[in-house]
């Protein structure tokens, strides 16, 4: 097994050089398939915009076959499902900026993708800002799991991953990223994500394959 | 076409993130421009708790502390982690304040900015960042987190220029 080595940081007070790779897995795991929403494995996208990235729904399809791997290893699968209510009220600051009016309770496309077989042993989350934490049952279900370590895919990889991953990182928790099955807002801004990322745990970054052979 | 913002939007706080990096150059007219219009200065210093355990508390860089003593003082938040926010009481003093625009100044761009600056947006705060304030572990990061805060909110990006100017007409106005 290769995988990516981390790039970034210098020997920590922990005494670990730093391009050692820590195990891929440390105390108890749980999958977070984060956004997986609406029509985002079939649709086409307008690639003359290049928002989000073209081959978003391609890196979508990759995520049901890692949720089975999941299963079959009896790790704790989490869906995070984005919403707001039909109001507005809820959406904050989130229109000031590039994203547009989305994910309204009342639209079905809002719902968990179709092509995921969500069960009803699966933890559900619903949040309304971008970090999974941010004001979520999110850190209940993980302390009742004991969840040490989390697997993170889903979308945007420069908004609700990133910033899932950088909460994550403040509250502890051993943080990996599948970077085949996340996608962003651009190549760019998904590339640096990944990036920054790596600069806050630089053995965060693995591949759906690469993943699976090593767990 | 959504009607553009202001850079500033009800009443202004001045974030300085605080690291232990030396302190920008235009962080001390910043701080008189705050003083001048009456807008809060707050210092976020980050802190490891497990690491001061029996130590006094941390003094802040002479530059930072200098400027603000003439500022005419300033509010004090330690930070344990990246945000400001993260398991601080910065968001309940910015209520009792009664901000609603923070000007965030210093610290690295690409982590305790813009992890402050996704929270403060998640907290519902108007959010500026003053790009010749901060800087990043490299050029490319601190671009990258720059794009990226224009992402959540357009017109985030703002020189000190800008915003001294932008005080000072606050200013201006409240004495005619």
């Amino acid at each position: 097994m290769s995988g990516n080595r981390g790039t970034s940081g210098g020997r920590g007070m922990t005494g670990r050089p730093p391009h050692e790779r820590r195990s891929l897995i440390v105390g108890n795991p749980v999958l977070l398939v984060i956004d997986v929403q609406g029509d985002c494995m079939t649709s086409s996208h307008d690639t003359t915009r290049n928002f989000p990235m073209p081959d978003y729904s391609e890196r979508m399809r990759r995520v049901p076959s890692l949720i089975e791997a999941a299963r079959e290893r009896g790790m704790p699968i989490v869906y995070m499902q984005e919403v707001h209510h039909p109001s507005r009220t809820d959406f904050g600051r989130e229109l000031d900026g590039f994203e547009r009016e989305h994910c309204l309770e009342s639209d079905p496309s809002t719902g968990i993708a179709p092509e995921v077989d969500r069960r009803p042993t699966d933890f559900w989350v619903r949040k309304r800002r971008y970090s999974s934490f941010f004001a979520t049952d999110l850190e209940i279900t993980l302390r009742g799991l004991n969840a040490r370590t989390l697997l993170m895919v889903g979308g945007f990889t420069d908004v609700c991953v990133h910033y899932t991953f950088a909460d994550a990182h403040q509250r502890d928790y051993v943080c990996r990223v599948v970077e085949d099955c996340v996608a962003g807002s651009t190549y760019e801004a998904h590339d640096a994500a990944l990036a920054a990322m790596q600069y806050l745990q630089g053995d965060c970054r693995w591949t759906r394959d690469a993943l699976i052979a090593a767990w | 076409m959504r009607p553009a913002r202001q850079l500033i939007e009800g009443r202004p706080a001045l974030l300085l993130i605080e690291d232990g990096s030396a302190v920008a150059p235009c962080v001390e007219a910043l701080l008189e421009a705050c003083h001048e219009c009456g807008a809060p200065v707050i210092v976020s210093q980050g802190v490891k708790p497990a690491a001061t355990a029996g130590m006094p508390v941390a003094s802040l860089p002479a530059a930072l502390l200098g400027a603000s003593n003439r500022a005419g003082g300033y509010y004090w938040s330690s930070r344990p982690r990246s945000s400001a926010f993260f398991a601080t009481s910065l968001d309940v003093m910015l209520h009792e304040l009664d901000v609603q625009t923070l000007l965030l100044a210093g610290g690295q761009t690409n982590t305790s900015v813009h992890y402050t600056f996704l929270d403060a947006h998640q907290h519902d705060y108007f959010c500026r960042v003053i790009e010749d304030s901060v800087s990043g572990s490299s050029a490319h990061a601190h671009g990258a987190a720059l794009a990226a805060m224009e992402y959540m909110q357009t017109g985030a990006r703002r020189t000190s220029a800008e915003v001294i100017a932008t005080l000072s007409a606050s200013r201006a106005v409240t004495a005619a």
